[in-house]
This record gives C-alpha cells, sequence and structure tokens, in this order.
C-alpha cells in the first residue's frame, strides 16, 4: 500500500532507518523514490566488501539481495509514513532471475522494483538493477512480510 | 578475497557424494552448517540471525562447481521456494541434480533439514566462467 502521508519522511532516505539488515548484510544505501507500486533505490560495492568474488567479480546471488531490500526499504518507508514500525520480509521465492554479468563496470547502481501482485502477507514483485545504462540483473521475487501477530524469526 | 562470503560459504559445505545417472546427469549431495560466527548471519538480523535465502543458492551453486570442478555464475534461477529458516549450527542436506548439455548447466535442488522438511527447492541455470 503506497503511504498516506508522504509529507511526513522525505526522500531519499538512508536505509538503514527502513530496514533491519546491518552490518555487512545492509546492501543498498538509499531509498530515492516511492510511487505507488514503484521503488527505487542506490547501491554501492565497497572494494572490501564480503561479496566480491575476486577483484572484479560480484557474487551473483548479491543481485537477488539488494533487489529484495529495495522492496522491503520500500515497505519500510510506508510504514514510517503510517507511524507503525517497519515489519520483517522474507523471500520465499524466486520465480525468475536472470542474471546479465556478476562484472559490471561501475560499483553504482540503482534498483527499481515494482508490486505486481499481493495477497495478505504475500508480495509478488519484479526488479532490476541497471548500472549506468547497462541492465545487470532482473528477478521476479516473492516475498513474504511478517504480520504484528508473529513472532521473531 | 580472503573475507568473501563465497568462501565462507564453501567452508560450510562437506561430506560431498556425486553419482552419474544412466542418462550422463550428474546426482550431487552434501551436508553444510553454517557456524554462529558466519559472516552471513552478521546483520541479518542482529536480534534473530537467519540464513539468508541467497546464501542457500550460493551453496547451491558452489556445491555444483565442486562436483564438475569447474568455476560457474548463476545465470539464473526459476521456480524457485524458500520454505524454511536456517538458524546458526543447523545441518542442512543439499541436492542437486545438473543435467548436462552445455553450453549452460541446468538442473533442480533440494534443500532439506535434519527431520527431512522441505526447506528450499528450485531449478538453476549456470554458466561456466570462462578466463
Amino acid at each position: 500500500m503506497a503511504p498516506t502521508d508522504k509529507e511526513k519522511v522525505k526522500l531519499p532516505i538512508a536505509a538503514i532507518d527502513l530496514l533491519r539488515h546491518r552490518g555487512p548484510m545492509l546492501l543498498i544505501d538509499r531509498l530515492l523514490a516511492r510511487d505507488g507500486d514503484r521503488a527505487t533505490a542506490s547501491a554501492h560495492i565497497s572494494p572490501d566488501s564480503i561479496f566480491f568474488v575476486d577483484e572484479h567479480s560480484i557474487l551473483p546471488e548479491y543481485f537477488i539481495e539488494i533487489i529484495a531490500q529495495t522492496m522491503a526499504a520500500a515497505n519500510g518507508y510506508d510504514a514510517l509514513c503510517r507511524d507503525s514500525m517497519p515489519k520483517a520480509g522474507f523471500i520465499v521465492g524466486i520465480d525468475d532471475f536472470t542474471l546479465i554479468t556478476q562484472r559490471p563496470d561501475s560499483s553504482e547502481f540503482l534498483i527499481k522494483v515494482a508490486t505486481t501482485m499481493e495477497f495478505a502477507a504475500m508480495k509478488v514483485m519484479t526488479g532490476q538493477v541497471v548500472s549506468g545504462s547497462t541492465q545487470i540483473a532482473s528477478a521476479e521475487i516473492k516475498v513474504w512480510e511478517q504480520s504484528d501477530g508473529d513472532g521473531e524469526q | 578475497m580472503s573475507n568473501s562470503i563465497e568462501a565462507a560459504i564453501a567452508a560450510c559445505i562437506f561430506a560431498m557424494e556425486t553419482v552419474e545417472t544412466e542418462e550422463g546427469a550428474l546426482q550431487v549431495s552434501a551436508s553444510a552448517r553454517f557456524p554462529a560466527s558466519f559472516i552471513g548471519f552478521a546483520g541479518h538480523f542482529p536480534d534473530a540471525p537467519v540464513l539468508p535465502a541467497i546464501v542457500q543458492l550460493a551453496a547451491v551453486r558452489l556445491l555444483a562447481e565442486r562436483a564438475l570442478r569447474i568455476r560457474l555464475e548463476s545465470q539464473g534461477f526459476s521456480r524457485t521456494k524458500f520454505r524454511g529458516m536456517v538458524q546458526p549450527e543447523e545441518e542442512i542436506f543439499l541436492q542437486l541434480k545438473i543435467e548436462s548439455p552445455f553450453p549452460g548447466r541446468q538442473g533442480r535442488f533440494k534443500i532439506t533439514g535434519v527431520a527431512g522438511e522441505a526447506l528450499s527447492s528450485g531449478s538453476f541455470t549456470f554458466r561456466e566462467v570462462s578466463g
């Protein structure tokens, strides 16, 4: 659901204020835009990141995680606008993931996601990772959002 | 990379067995246990560590690499489902069926817990890393 009072929280906003991920597992930097069912975030990978496989190659699965974290940040932003706590979200399915290259020319990424279906605590979303004008990866991911009554996992 | 999460994942996989089927596919199985000190638990999440789903996928690829003795990267995953959480120190079992056709390495995987409960499953396409 889109936020009801966007004036409360100005974008961009640091991902650390929207996500429960911390330390080496906090992979996106900022939520840049939130419009209806769409969201955009930025990420960069530093040379000392644990997600580098070698000097030039990034762990392929890293790109799935930054897509999922972008949607989680969007959900966190919506919650913030409603004055409620962000809920934990977990990847429960990947219908499609395509990686173009794990050796992008740049270490700066833009992640664009859109919710395509929502049913109860389940959301289906598509996401794309681009670096400049180059597409790096795309995915269709199912995310389950923890409800208020669920225990922490 | 000495602090690479990929190297840390690979170090958690053990007891690999491979069987070649009559059709030329390769069936691979192994166990994995991720200690509480595993870097993937750091910050995922601070109050309740859970193995990231992408670590399960990376473990599948690394097991395929070990079995095939070639370097692979993920070209794609599909029909992948995650049904359960993996906690620190929990032993899990990985099963892969890798079809032989080139240029991609396609197959299916299943990860189960100690009681045989399904934790994740899906299809993968890997490609050999050149150079």
